[in-house]
């Protein structure tokens, strides 16, 4: 169990001088500060002291030039240092970690100019660079420090990381399972898989040196020699793989920066593309206009040729009818009929001498004549209507108006493509293209790398079936020292099988546990009675189940910090590995009732829990009420000026 | 042996040569103790 005993700051953010925190090694320490008055900053003393790093906002690594105090830096003192006692299975440590100017009479002006060094202390014993560098591994990891500091931004990111598929979600993950000893397991089982491979070749060997099995040996030694090239492959390509995901991911973050200026050039491609369609859309109409317009000079005699039309048809209707009623006259003095067959009068002698008298007055002219002028007047009427069908003024003006649209419709897009092309100026666009083509072809480099991958895990599996099959048969044949090193070989066969069944039973297990845990934990801290609990993933992110058995898909930010903290509080019960919780300002997006839930379940989380806060977030009151004897320490940071602040033990 | 094994990488990092020694010298050990 790591506990944390006292810090000691020197010249460390707004921490002028030699400053002091006693921290007590079990229950619950509360450090009040309000804002930019060095939470954080405490914070991130611990982390340096670890590991010689400092994170700002946004979890990136802060420059250290930047974190002396400022003060003494106008007073030309540069450099600062942080000294950490804590016990460790009862035994004593003190880390000190410096960091000093590097050209002592040179004013720094970056990272470079300075030099930082470490001390560890064990049980009064200074100890070698090499043993405290072990020593410091084993006892906090860095990977899981996350686990042990961390603030309300860290603790809002995980459910998110674990969700994603991204590279910090499996790095997470893999932390997780590293403060869980899972690595314990995996690595023992990778150390089998390598002496099992050997005691193979060794059992080849063994059977190579003997006639009846000598072909065996044979065809098993080029199958090892195989397969030590398939992995050998597989080794390569998988480097290969998480660098090409590495420079995807880097890839990535470049595009999200240029992002604004991506989306302005994708934008200007697209005005080009429309461009290019509203210049062809133009084009199509201008040519059915020009050939519109060939016999536009139809329009201009619409209304000649619809006069001479009307008079026309009024003329071949009157020849019609003209020669129609002849036709008539003509039958009925032709048969000497007694009676009309169209209106049944009878035809009398008179009106027999009127049809005489009627017919004689229209055949001043022949039938045939009419007949003739009766066709010149119809092959006029069709030549007049073929003219009138060709002016189609509508349509010229439809296809004329479509011109002029798309003319002005091109000239908005060529002055907005041009407003843009004068906002790219400024920017390397060669870059941003290239970058862009960098991160296609590195996606195109992994999908390649991830089908060799499964490939040659094929291969190797098939490789495998080979090589037992071969083995199956040599079982039955002994000779020399074969037998010795089958049952070697068997025996490492079986612990790495054994191995590898439990990395997937203890995971299992692992999961359960901290399912439970973090249950637990959330039925103490959630104040909504209709949540029955938390479900894990494989990838130990949490969901919310309401009491009926169904999900809940959405959480706020604040349920994301609640149950952020109950995973860290399951890890914390389920780790090998145990340590104090430092958080800084973890109640900032909870309410009241929330806030005093977890104040009042932190002590059952981890031994020793170290609170950064300002008072708005978590009242004194409230924190004496709900912990009660398991306050342990209460202090303050106190502004003496902007750029000073001193720590001091709370007696109020 | 599994217990001599869990101890071996509970006390050293992963992919350790030697770790792979001390785990055929664990076995090879038993196996000569006629385990």
């Amino acid at each position: 169990v790591l506990q944390l005993k006292a810090l000691h700051v020197e010249n460390f953010g707004p921490f002028k001088g030699h400053q002091t925190i006693e921290l007590s090694e079990d229950g619950v320490t509360v450090v009040y500060g309000e804002n930019m008055r060095g939470k954080t900053s405490l914070l991130n003393a611990i982390r340096f002291v670890f590991f010689g790093k400092v994170i700002g906002r946004g979890t990136k690594t802060m420059s250290l030039h930047r974190v002396g105090n400022w003060e003494q830096a106008t007073l030309g003192k540069y450099g600062f240092q942080v000294q950490l006692e804590f016990s460790e299975n009862n035994r004593h440590y003190k880390l000190t970690r410096v960091c000093r100017v590097r050209e002592p009479l040179v004013p720094p002006s970056g990272d470079d100019d300075y030099v930082v060094d470490y001390f560890l202390e064990r049980a009064g014993e200074i100890l070698g660079p090499q043993q405290a560098e072990s020593e410091l591994k084993r006892i906090l990891p860095e990977q899981i420090s996350r686990f042990f500091l961390f603030d309300g931004e860290l603790l809002q990111e995980y459910e998110d990381l674990l969700a994603s598929d991204a590279d910090m979600g499996r790095r997470i993950s893999d932390a997780i399972e590293r403060i869980l000893g899972v690595p314990v397991l995996t690595a023992a089982r990778a150390s089998l898989l390598r002496v099992k491979e050997k005691s193979e070749r060794r059992e080849a060997t063994a059977a190579q040196g003997d006639q009846k099995t000598r072909e065996f040996g044979n065809q098993l030694a080029d199958l090892h020699a195989q397969r030590d090239v398939l992995k050998a492959d597989l080794v390569r390509h998988e480097n290969e793989l998480e660098d090409a995901r590495k420079t995807k991911s880097a890839l990535e973050d470049a595009m999200k920066k240029k992002e604004r200026l991506a989306a302005l050039l994708d934008k200007r491609d697209g005005i080009n593309r429309q461009i290019v369609d509203i210049e062809s859309r133009k084009a199509a109409k201008a040519t059915d206009l020009q050939q519109a317009m060939t016999t536009a000079w139809c329009s201009m005699l619409v209304g000649p040729l619809t006069t001479a039309r009307d008079g026309l048809k009024k003329v071949e209707s009157a020849l019609q009818t003209e020669l129609l009623r002849s036709e008539v006259l003509e039958s009925l003095r032709a048969h000497g009929v007694s009676e009309c067959p169209a209106c049944m009068q009878p035809v009398t002698d008179v009106v027999r001498h009127c049809i005489e008298e009627s017919l004689r007055g229209t055949y001043t002219v022949s039938r045939q004549e009419k007949d003739s002028e009766l066709a010149a007047i119809r092959r006029r009427l069709t030549a007049i209507e073929q003219c009138l069908s060709a002016a189609k003024s509508d349509a010229i003006k439809i296809l004329w108006g479509a011109v002029e649209e798309a003319a002005i419709d091109l000239a908005a897009r060529t002055e907005e493509r041009d407003e843009i092309t004068r906002q790219l100026e400024s920017v390397d666009e060669e870059s941003l293209r290239a970058t862009r083509a960098d991160l296609e072809s590195t996606i195109r480099v992994i999908d390649a790398l991830e089908r060799g991958i499964q490939a040659t895990e094929k291969q190797l599996e098939q490789n495998q079936a080979d090589a037992d099959n071969i083995q199956k048969r040599l079982v039955k044949l002994s000779g020399g020292n074969l037998g010795s090193e089958r049952r070697r070989r068997e025996t490492f066969s079986d612990l790495h099988r054994l191995f590898s069944e439990a990395v997937i039973a203890y995971r299992e297990q692992l999961r359960r546990r901290v399912e439970g845990d973090a249950t637990r934990h959330f039925k103490a801290l959630t104040t909504e009675p209709d949540y029955a609990g938390l479900r894990i993933n494989d990838s130990y992110g949490l969901t919310i189940i309401h009491k009926d058995g169904s999900d809940i898909p959405v959480r706020s930010a604040g349920a994301e910090h609640v149950v952020a903290l109950c995973l860290m509080g399951a890890l914390q019960n389920n780790a090998p590995l145990r340590g104090p919780i430092v958080i800084d300002s973890p109640f900032g997006r909870l309410d009241r009732a929330h806030t005093r839930n977890i104040v009042r379940a932190l002590p059952t989380m981890a031994k020793q829990v170290v609170l950064l806060v300002y008072e708005d977030e978590l009242p004194p009151s409230m924190a004496r009420e709900e912990l009660k004897a398991r306050l342990r320490g209460e202090w303050r940071l106190e502004r003496r000026t902007a750029k000073h602040t001193e720590l001091t033990a709370r007696r109020d | 042996v599994v217990a001599q094994l869990l101890r071996l990488h509970a006390d050293a990092g992963a992919g350790d040569g030697d770790l792979a020694r001390a785990v055929e010298q664990a076995v090879d050990d038993m196996l000569s103790r006629g385990g």
